[in-house]
């Protein structure tokens, strides 16, 4: 596979980069008032806000800004928390791997699930079992993240309170399989809220349509026609085309997925990045917001690249541009 | 000539769009949901409802009774009112941010389309990192920052929403500008902007009107997120700060089965309207 | 070998039931070169899919009887028929583009209806497929391109390729020289000629191409709204025409010596196929047409072998006005 494409489209990382920290850029400085209040927080000290204006440049006339901004991007440093006290990064990066906890887990069980129902709502058409499986479809994917949350954790924590409600550990001083068996409880609605609504439809749908696309394409009646029976030509030339399309939409299914993670977080009190950033809105802590933001925003475009350069292995239309 | 290519167009697209209703199940489902709610949002005014921001000291967290059918919040407001009148502002808001992002999306992807080379360049680079950064998050730092009256949040969620318009509308003047009557009206001396715009748009525009609805569903979806995060303008009722009360009361499960349901039906009817015109829409390939 | 009698096929969709195949029959024996032209739309490749039993969801075969070898296809359970498929009978589509699987590179393609119907050990497979290879004169150098590395030309030869692994004995040539120009299409045919005398199959060349039919069919059945309006040998339908239909295709073919002789095409458009008009389906596009037209014709005999469904077939045939 050729080389030139991937360098081509790590260079194309950069101006991507650069158009999100630009983004932030101009929001913070859209912010009524003085940016540097305005950045600070409602409850900052006089202190801070000092350090803010300093740290920014909001001192400083517009273009001088901008590239002390990227100055301090570049350096990552973008300010201390000021309710947490140590940088900003340092506060959202040491939340990363309980976001990570959830969201693997979640992916991976929206595969399992969604994927086969996929494809057998694709082959069993035009059928009742097929409209049903895509209509549930619609109808998790029309559900609100939290709000699907919020009723597992009445169902399940209050009202039969066989789950924990929310947080990842409840036994501190557990260590070992008991720890994990902990976190494991813990970890059981969330998983299922983000799987459920925001994983298995997106699969589902996916590989359905995928499949059905590719069905009408004439290879597969050449397949036939050669003498393989359904199943071959599903496994050897559907599948293996319908998967193309699946690969090329990961970077929005990224994406979304974060962004559920963030409603599911907040709603279990998962302690990963999206209830920090929850708690974060309501401390009006901005620059832990403003980091999170750049962080997934730089997160997914890579993540995009990975499963670009993934996806141009797999089309041999696309191998040797 | 330029008055009948737009209202000959528009009579094609409704006629088209209507071809075979009976048949459709599924959009006719979405398309009667969805004027449910536009009757509900019309005549929610009307309707012998409690003040829905009427407070009462004796209902704080009523469950549902037939006094209040879908219970009180923590300040003794009815829910049922509150609920029925959240319909305005999520449809309200909705079309707003959808209709946003599509004229946002149609004229910055024509214009990358039409004139391509390197502007097109950018603007594709531009359009794809819009794709894919997670815009929730990029409005809870707008809304932090900046303010959250609801207009302006309709606003903001159309302008994060329209480069999949702008991608779509894209491709079509693309594959619309070497066609032969394009190519007609410029020898006429049709001028770039009236090309665009009075030729090429009315016929490509059909893909982007499936798009565009779902993009409403979209956009209450994320509305709903945002006011349940507290970042609504909380001079409105709208289902996701129902929501978030429900969050902090967890035990009081009206706050969010009630108004959660509203806008999964809201947001149900929508998609399967959007899907349904997408398959309508579509440019019919020769066999 | 092939004996078609009265197949009727149609497609069923929310506006109608289209009737493309309507009450068809005709005969192909061994070795021979048996053409099918007519305008688009006129059944003709739904006829071909027919025989494999390769139609669409939507299609449905509503009577007749296909014997191959006296093998009813119509009857044999699909196990069955899938032996049947490539092995005895193959068929080579129009457009090799879209016919090939694009994940997979040409030997594997080739190889695929090895697999399925030849257990045959590695070594074996290997000189098959070059072997093969060189009768469509590609070049061994190819067998690692993928489809849409490959010409137009290359690729019809590859589905050449393809339809003859498995020494069928019937091969169904589909349109498969449109949107070839007329040199490399020439040499295609010269091609096939060759390898027919070689390897001995009979074929079933589907065009609405009348050069291609004249030249290379020893007989021709010409099709319109579904039906079969005149078969004969190549000879007498250049030299005596017993349909108008047949009359007006010739008249509307140049040729070199009359370069003179003004082109008459044919006025009108071919039959709803959702309403079929009763009668003579080419009643209203034909100059000959009487009341008489407007009752069924009859298939009749015009003489050995020959058929003809006019009712004025019979007469001495249909000279220009």
């Amino acid at each position: 596979m050729s080389s030139s494409y991937v360098r081509r489209r790590l260079i194309q990382l950069v101006p991507s980069f650069f158009l999100v920290i630009v983004l932030t850029f101009v929001i913070i400085n859209l912010a009524p008032g003085d940016p540097s209040a305005a950045l600070a927080g409602e409850f900052a000290s006089p202190e801070y806000v000092v350090e803010i204006r300093k740290l920014y440049g909001f001192d400083r006339p517009v273009h001088e800004r901008l590239l002390i901004y990227i100055g301090n991007m570049l350096t990552g440093n973008l300010g201390r928390s000021y309710f947490y006290g140590v940088p900003a990064t340092q506060v959202v990066i040491e939340r990363i791997p309980a976001t990570l906890l959830l969201v693997f887990p979640s992916i991976v069980l929206s595969i399992v699930i969604g994927l086969p129902l996929g494809i057998f709502a694709a082959r069993k058409r035009p059928s009742r079992t097929t409209a049903a499986i895509v209509f549930q479809a619609y109808i998790l994917f029309s559900i609100p993240i939290f709000v699907f949350g919020l009723l597992l954790m009445i169902i399940f924590a209050v009202y039969l309170a066989i789950l924990p409600s929310g947080g990842m550990i409840s036994q501190f001083y557990a260590t070992g399989l008991e720890r994990a068996a902990d976190v494991l409880r813990h970890l059981v609605l969330p998983m299922l809220t983000l799987a459920l609504i925001w994983g298995v439809p997106q699969f589902v749908r996916l590989t359905y349509s995928a499949i059905v696309e590719v069905s009408k394409e004439e290879f597969i009646t050449t397949a036939r026609a050669i003498g393989l029976d359904e199943g071959a030509v599903f496994r050897r030339h559907a599948f293996r085309n319908a998967m193309l399309p699946v690969a090329t939409i990961a970077g929005i299914w990224i994406s979304s997925a974060i962004t559920g993670a963030v409603f599911t977080e907040t709603v279990f009190s998962w302690p990963g990045i999206g209830s920090l950033l929850f708690d974060s809105i309501l401390l009006r802590d901005y620059t832990v917001i403003m980091f999170i933001f750049i962080l997934t925003a730089i997160s997914v475009i890579i993540v995009s690249l990975i499963t670009d350069i993934i996806y141009a292995r797999l089309d041999p239309r696309i191998r040797l541009r | 000539m330029r008055r009948s290519v737009s209202l000959s167009n528009t009579l094609t697209l409704v006629r088209v769009g209507m071809r075979d209703l009976r048949g459709d199940k599924w959009g006719l489902t979405g398309l009667c949901m969805m004027l449910s709610f536009v009757v509900i949002a019309l005549l929610v005014p009307y309707f012998p409802l409690y003040d829905p921001w009427e407070q009462s000291g004796a209902d704080v967290i009523a469950p549902p009774s037939w006094n209040h059918p879908f219970g009180a919040d923590i300040y003794g407001r009815d829910v049922f009112s509150r609920v029925l009148w959240g319909t305005r502002v999520s449809l309200g808001l909705g079309v707003l941010a959808a209709l946003t992002s599509f004229f946002v999306g149609a004229v910055i992807g024509s214009f990358a389309g039409y004139y391509g080379g390197f502007l097109d360049d950018i603007m594709t680079r531009f359009i794809d990192v819009f794709i894919i950064i997670p815009r929730v998050i990029l409005l809870i730092l707008v809304a932090a920052l900046i303010g959250t009256e609801v207009w302006y949040m309709a606003l903001f969620i159309g302008l994060t929403m329209w480069a999949s318009t702008a991608r779509i509308a894209r491709a079509q003047v693309i594959t619309f500008k070497e066609r032969g009557f394009v190519k007609a009206a410029a020898l006429l001396g049709a001028g770039d902007v009236r090309l665009l715009f009075l030729h090429i748009l009315p016929n490509g525009i059909y893909p982007a009107i499936s798009n565009t609805t779902l993009q409403v569903a979209d956009a209450i979806m994320t509305e709903a997120g945002l006011s349940f995060f507290g970042l609504g303008d909380k001079n409105v009722i709208t289902w996701g700060q129902i929501i978030n009360m429900g969050m902090l009361s967890i035990s009081s499960w009206w706050l969010v089965v009630f108004p959660g349901a509203a806008i999964a039906l809201m947001v149900l009817a929508f998609n399967l309207l959007g899907d349904s015109l997408e398959l309508r829409l579509k440019p019919r390939l020769l066999r | 070998m092939l004996d078609i009698a009265d197949l009727s096929v149609v497609y069923r969709g929310y506006r109608g039931v289209l009737k493309a195949v309507d009450k068809v029959s005709l005969a192909v024996e061994d070795n021979e070169v048996f053409g099918i032209t007519g305008e688009s739309g006129c059944g003709k490749s739904t006829l071909a899919a027919s025989i494999l039993r390769v139609l669409p969801q939507s299609a449905e075969v509503t009577s007749g009887r296909i014997l191959f070898r006296g093998i009813d296809l119509r009857s044999v359970s699909e196990a069955e028929m899938r032996k049947i498929r490539w092995k005895q009978i193959s068929i080579v589509f129009q457009n090799a583009m879209n016919a090939l699987d694009p994940v997979y590179k040409i030997k594997d393609l080739l190889k695929e209806p090895l697999r399925v119907h030849e257990g045959m050990p590695d070594e074996e497979t290997k000189r098959r497929v070059g072997e093969v290879l060189n009768l469509v004169r590609i070049s061994q150098s190819r067998m690692d391109s993928y489809p849409h590395e490959l010409s137009g030309g290359t690729r019809q030869r590859v589905m050449i390729a393809m339809a003859l692994i498995c020494r069928p004995q019937l091969v169904i040539a589909d349109e498969f020289t449109t949107g070839l120009d007329v040199i490399v299409q020439d040499q295609i045919l010269a091609d096939i000629e060759d390898l027919r005398q070689k390897l001995g199959f009979a074929m079933i060349l589907i065009t609405h191409d009348l050069s291609v039919i004249l030249e290379a069919c020893d007989r021709v059945a010409v099709m319109y709204g579904g039906r079969i309006l005149e078969t004969a040998d190549s000879k007498s339908i250049l030299q005596d025409p017993r349909h108008p239909y047949t009359r007006a295709l010739l008249d509307s073919m140049p040729t070199i010596r009359d370069a003179k002789k003004k082109l008459r095409s044919l006025s009108g458009s071919p039959p709803d196929m959702l309403n079929p008009p009763t009668g003579c389906r080419f009643m209203s596009r034909c100059t000959f047409a009487t009341q008489l037209c407007q009752t069924d014709p009859p298939n009749l005999q015009v003489g050995v072998g020959r058929y003809s469904r006019c009712h004025y077939a019979l007469d001495q045939g249909f000279k220009r006005r």
